[in-house]
């Protein structure tokens, strides 16, 4: 059930679920991707940071929301007509999902095309310790470019770190 | 290793199961010591037996061990050898902690140290087994040789004797575990416990003792050799064990019989110096007459000796027999010799099984030959099978204890499932019914055939949802059922008769709700046990039995279920909680005097509150009420406390039926809607006007507050929490208040700040100045005001998401009807996020406040013609119903409406009064009033406003049957309607059963009337005098006890208020009762405004005759008639 296999073989063929944030082109390994929504209704939820959206319902099952430029420190911006709402399976961390700019294709890629992501390094390797990043647990070259793997898990665990409020510097 | 864990698994909830009838029956066991009856020391030995048995098959030594020798001593009571004592089950019970213990940490079981409660039972069973029993005991005896084939199977002669009777065949069946489990899928844990089922396993051994059962070892055979005792055939025992007749043999019960009397006609002759105790076995037997005369005879003739002792058991054992060494060698030579050809038979035995084993294990791989009689696959199969059998056999119990049926009730048709599988089947049903709604709303575009099918979709869905719920709920008993044992045992230990008696336990909750309950309950009950009742010294110094009771009670109730625990111990003095909140510093004086009694009393359950003079290690220092009421609130209940001094205590709590759909309130904040839990909320408040809000909102320190019938209440306003992450400080308190604040303006007209204008834009389209709901959180009340309420709806609650549980301003989010996501918030933690949950100080003096309150009461006033303005109280307005008027029906003269499937009668107010009729067409409210049997609404047309009137009427100026008096309001002159007049007016066949006769004529029609409160003198007197009483007033109690001495001879009753200044009701009628005058028995009813049964049992005990509501005019009156009926009676 790890989206990593445990025997990492380099010819062995993984698939991502890729979509777009800002100008990147990030994924998600399929297997743990339940599906992707176009739902817009949203109930926020006071008090949570920023980067969390809010509630929506999805079939009668309520699902967190993570606004993914928040995470990313992107510029804000009003949901799109082309927004989507990434949907992890369970095992992710409950029911919850991302909100992303758009849904790209499903890609392939043999296991030796992704390279570790190295940690206190940010999404394209720079020295850049930023605690926003350490979701990333891959990297791929692509034709069209780079591909940025993403582990819902550790996605989650960093929003749930940064929900309480001690860590929050007391406002003005 | 899943096997092994799966098997252990399958064992501890068996055996949990068995552990709790156990305790149980442990306790009427002691309850029935003197008259045993058969039956339960059976259930008793049968569920302490199969723990044995299957711990012993898995290897847990010590469980074994432990119920082995608990066992015994049951077996003891069974054969009728010793009576159970108190001590016995004291040990007994001691017994059952620590196999509870065990089968909590079942895994390292086999460390545990249970020498205390071995060293327990064996002591009692060392001094009252009788010398015969217990010799009978230690003898072995190798029951193989009544078989065929090489069966080595040891077995104690005691056991061996005291089959019961009924079963009358001995089975030796050998099972293949390894086999029988990939066969059948049959685990050893249900095969021990269908055996124990239909008859009783005299003994077992796992042959070749593997240390367990590890899934390696699956391979080789694993014999489990049971001698089993029965009564069914040998046909049904082949179904029953599900095992072909080869490896079952079998011998009739007459084949044992004669084979112990040889054994014991052999002994007599080989130990002729053991004593023949003839004398003890018919002092044993009365007891149980089960026992057959054939067996009594056989054993009064046992001299008891063994006469094929397995040499090294015997001797190893202390209390062995002695024996003379010639006795020994010779039985050793015999033994040997019986060895070696039990060695011989036994390879022949092993050999073939050997085959079988093989030839099958082929066959396993090949489709199955059809074996000779093919095994059950299913439990029910078995069952079938099995039950008519029993059913045949002549069960012999000890006559008329009737308890068969009881017995057979524990074994009805369960399924044991997982709690995750309920919960997987009640989230598809909630997405089911959400599929549902959505057809629902496109059924009109269906055709007419498909709209039957989706109604009965619609139906079915539903049905299947509330089933699922019920799948849920688990009867209160199993909680309840903790506390005989508890109550037992504090009783014991504080030197204390306490009983306790139980109803309702068969109420069902949520299981998470029962499993909650556990802690908070146990503590109350200890509490009752410790601080509640008294020695029984005390006790019956005090005039009451020696013995305590605790009642718990459960019941449902308007969709909840009450549990009210009752002691009749010394019960809570206030006077002694008064002090210690005092030495604690919890509360002030000036607050403690504002309390009453029952306000006292409930402090106790104050944070960090013991209310024992000696803390003791029972009920313990620390843990307290408070925390008994945190876990009530936690699911969602909650808890009250009244308690007379000397008389005793009753807790009661309300607890919802289901933790997972709960009432709750709809509201909209900063647009969004929001649902906030039923029980929090005690009430709502509305004020429109700005002017009103900029009185009522005070100022304590930064906090706003509202006075509440002359009580504080921080104001809390949802929109500002919710905008503000950080828990709010006195510097945001401050902003808030300074942003809100209502000022008047340059003219003297109260300013909106600009807030008010934003949230009234963004929610209402009515403008409302503040609106709030009085929100109850444990002992703290706050307002939390929003911008509009929806409504109230049945929400599913379902938990907030683990990445935002740390805001604890929320208690989970809900979908609502309309598919839309809506928060619940937590009521503390928003109290507590606002800085709301403190006391606040009261400055203003509390005297003239409730002066103030007590004349001004809220009035609807209303418009039914175009000129009149019309005023009635608020408190007798039920409700207020928007009519069509083409829908009203006219029978004769009169007038009906049908509102809810009510037929009711419409009264127009100008018809009864001289007053202007209303339009046509205008007429479409109806106003239902309140205390009136019958259904029945007055006719009108607009409502103005809701004012606070001073109902100080002058009445002189318009004079007619149905008004009141009247006033000014809004400028205007206002007609005070009373309601019951009218209807009575309207109707007056209603009312015609109820005219008073007063007997002795004019004369005697003298009443007295103690009210404080000009509204309700003259209104009370208006009922009064239209029943031609000729009332006198007083304005209070000391003026109306100074009528009394004056003139008291001449009132023929009393009606008086309660609550008044000067002297109250209570004082009033203990003074009069107290005079040895003339007037002391004055027939006397007394009047409130709130009814509660607490006040109407205080009100009786100090000496009134009757007890009403004041604007209940029906009862009162009826209440009259019917006391001076009475009253006539007993003079006569």
């Amino acid at each position: 059930m790890n989206p990593k296999p445990t025997k990492k073989k380099k010819d062995a063929i993984r698939q991502f679920c890729t979509f777009w944030i800002g100008e990147r082109i990030y994924g998600a390994d399929i297997q743990i991707v339940k599906e992707i929504n176009s739902e817009r209704n949203i109930c926020p939820i006071p008090h949570a940071t920023s980067e969390i959206l809010g509630y929506v319902n999805i079939r009668g099952q309520i699902h967190l929301i993570i606004d993914m430029r928040q995470r990313l420190g992107l510029p804000e911006q009003p949901v799109q007509k082309d927004s989507r709402l990434v949907l992890f399976k369970s095992m992710s961390g409950g029911a919850f999902g991302i909100l992303v700019d758009r849904i790209g294709d499903v890609i392939e890629v043999t296991e030796s095309q992704i390279e570790e992501h190295l940690q206190g390094t940010d999404c394209l390797g720079n020295d850049r310790v930023e605690s926003s990043h350490q979701f990333i647990n891959g990297i791929c070259q692509l034709d069209g470019g780079l591909l940025i793997l993403i582990d819902p898990k550790l996605l989650l665990n960093l929003v749930c770190a940064s929900q309480s409020l001690k860590k929050v510097p007391v406002a003005v | 290793m899943d096997f092994n864990d799966a098997l252990t698994q399958e064992f501890v909830v068996e055996a949990r199961e068995h552990m709790e009838s156990i305790e149980e029956d442990l306790l009427l066991l002691e309850q029935q010591r003197n008259n045993l009856p058969r039956e339960l020391v059976d259930r008793l030995f049968r569920a302490i037996h199969s723990i044995k048995g299957s711990a012993g098959c898995i290897g847990f030594q010590r469980i074994n061990e432990l119920a082995h020798t608990m066992e015994t001593l049951l077996a003891m009571y069974r054969s009728g050898e010793i009576r159970p004592e108190a001590s016995h089950v004291d040990a007994l019970l001691a017994g059952c902690d620590y196999l509870n213990r065990m089968l909590e940490h079942v895994d390292k079981s086999n460390d545990m140290d249970i020498n205390v409660p071995m060293t327990q039972l064996n002591a009692l069973m060392e001094g009252s087994i009788p010398i015969h029993a217990k010799r009978e005991m230690n003898t072995p005896v190798d029951i193989g040789t009544i078989f065929e084939g090489n069966i080595h199977l040891e077995i104690d002669e005691h056991t061996l004797k005291h089959v019961p009777e009924e079963h009358r065949y001995i089975y030796f069946i050998r099972y293949d575990f390894v086999k029988f489990m990939s066969n059948t899928g049959t685990s050893p844990v249900t095969v021990i416990s269908e055996l124990n089922k239909a008859g009783e396993i005299l003994t077992a051994q796992l042959q070749n003792q593997h240390d367990d059962l590890d899934a390696s070892l699956l391979d080789s055979p694993l014999y489990y050799d049971v001698l089993y005792s029965t009564v069914l055939e040998p046909m049904m025992v082949e179904v029953l064990c599900g095992l072909p007749q080869d490896q079952i043999q079998q011998v009739e019960r007459a084949s044992l019989d004669t084979f112990l009397a040889n054994r014991d006609g052999a002994g007599g002759e080989a130990d002729p110096a053991a004593p023949a105790p003839p004398a003890e076995q018919p002092a044993a037997t009365p007891d149980t007459p089960a026992l057959s005369g054939e067996e009594v005879s056989a054993e009064a003739a046992s001299p008891v000796s063994p006469p094929e002792p397995v040499p090294e058991p015997v001797a190893a054992k202390p209390t062995a027999p002695e024996e003379s060494p010639e006795e020994i060698a010779a039985r050793k030579r015999e033994q040997e010799e019986r060895d070696a050809e039990e060695a011989r038979i036994a390879r022949e035995w092993e050999e073939e099984l050997a085959r079988k084993a093989e030839a099958e294990q082929r066959a396993k791989a090949a489709p199955p030959p059809p074996p000779a009689a093919p095994p059950p696959h299913k439990e029910g199969m078995t069952m079938t099978a099995t039950k008519p059998a029993v059913d045949d056999a002549p069960f012999s119990f000890s006559p008329g204890d009737g308890l068969d049926e009881g017995g057979a009730k524990k074994n009805s048709g369960t399924v044991r499932l997982s709690v995750d599988l309920l919960d997987e089947l009640m989230g598809l049903a909630g997405e089911l019914i959400l599929a549902r709604n959505q057809l629902l709303t496109l059924s009109d575009k269906f055709e007419p055939g498909t709209r039957a099918i989706v109604q009965r979709l619609d139906i079915v869905a539903s049905e299947l949802q509330e089933a699922i719920m019920r799948t849920r709920m688990q009867p209160v008993g199993n909680v309840f059922g903790k506390m005989p044992r508890i109550v037992r045992d504090l009783a014991k230990k504080l030197g204390k008769e306490i009983e306790i008696t139980m109803t309702g336990q068969e109420v069902e909750l949520d299981k998470t709700i029962v499993e909650a309950l556990t802690d908070p309950l146990t503590h109350m009950i200890r509490n009752c046990c410790d601080h509640g009742i008294g020695d029984p010294e005390f006790r019956q110094s005090q005039g009451k039995s020696r013995v305590g009771t605790i009642q718990l009670h459960a019941f449902h109730e308007g969709g909840q279920i009450n549990i009210v625990i009752r002691d009749d111990g010394r019960g809570i003095d206030p006077e002694r909680i008064r002090r210690k909140v005092l030495e604690r510093k919890l509360k002030t004086e000036a607050e403690l005097d504002r309390m009453s009694a029952k306000e006292i009393c409930n402090l106790v359950m104050l944070p960090g509150f013991s209310t024992a003079e000696q803390v003791s290690d029972v009920s313990g220092r620390g843990v307290g009420m408070d925390v008994v009421r945190a876990c009530i609130e936690k699911l969602g209940g909650s808890l009250d406390l009244t308690s007379d001094v000397g008389v005793g205590t009753t807790i009661t709590l309300r607890l919802p039926l289901t933790l997972a759909i709960i009432p709750s309130l709809i509201i909209r904040s900063n647009g969004r809607r929001y649902a906030i839990p039923q029980v929090n909320v005690e009430e709502l408040i509305c004020i429109y006007e700005p002017e009103d809000a900029m009185k009522k909102v005070e100022y304590a320190g930064d906090q706003e507050v509202y006075r509440l019938r002359g009580q504080l209440l921080p104001i809390v306003r949802l929109n500002e929490v919710l905008g503000r992450r950080q828990p709010f400080t006195e510097h945001t308190k401050a902003t808030i208040s300074r942003q809100y604040r209502i000022l008047p303006g340059p003219d003297g007209a109260p300013q909106l700040p600009e807030v008010y204008k934003q949230s009234a834009e963004q929610g209402s389209t009515i403008r409302r100045a503040l609106i709030f709901g009085v929100m109850n959180v444990g002992s703290r009340r706050f307002g939390l005001s929003f911008d509009d309420v929806i409504g109230t709806e049945e929400i599913v609650v379902k938990p907030m998401h683990a990445a935002v549980q740390a805001l604890h301003c929320y208690a989970g989010a809900t979908v609502l009807g309309d598919g839309d996501v809506a928060l619940i918030l937590d009521m503390e933690g928003v109290g507590k996020h606002a800085d709301a949950m403190r006391e606040i100080v009261d400055e203003m003096e509390e005297e003239s406040i409730s002066e103030k309150i007590k004349e001004i009461q809220p009035v609807l006033l209303f418009q039914a013609g175009p000129r009149e303005q019309f005023a009635v109280p608020l408190s007798i307005v039920r409700r207020i119903e928007r009519i069509d008027t083409d829908a009203i029906e006219r029978i004769g003269d009169r007038e009906y409406i049908t509102i809810n499937e009510i037929s009711t009668l419409i009264v127009r107010v100008d018809q009864q009064l001289d007053v202007s009729p209303m339009a046509e067409g205008t007429a479409n409210l109806l106003l239902i009033p309140k205390h009136i049997p019958k259904p029945v609404g007055f006719l009108f047309s607009r409502v103005i406003d809701v004012k606070d009137a001073n109902l100080e009427l002058k009445d002189a100026l318009i004079s007619q049957q149905g008004i009141l008096g009247s006033g000014i309001l809004l400028n205007k002159m206002t007609i005070f309607l009373d309601l019951f007049r009218l209807i009575e007016k309207a109707e007056p066949d209603w009312f015609a059963d109820r005219k008073i006769q007063l007997p002795g004529g004019k004369d005697s029609n003298k009443v007295l009337l103690v009210e404080d409160t000009a509204f309700f003198r003259n209104l009370v007197r208006k009922y009064l005098e239209d029943e031609d009483f000729e009332v006198t007033l007083a304005e209070d109690g000391l003026q109306a006890l100074n009528l009394m001495r004056e003139k008291g001879d001449t009132f023929r009753l009393l009606v008086s208020d309660l609550e008044m200044p000067k002297m109250d009701g209570w004082e009033l009628i203990r003074q009069i009762r107290k005079t040895d005058a003339s007037w002391a028995t004055i027939p006397s009813v007394a009047l409130t405004s709130h009814s509660s049964p607490e006040s109407r049992e205080k009100a009786m005990n100090n000496g009134y005759d009757r007890f009403e509501v004041k604007i209940d005019r029906e009862a009162l009156l009826a209440t009259i008639k019917n006391l001076i009926q009475e009253m006539a009676q007993t003079r006569a």
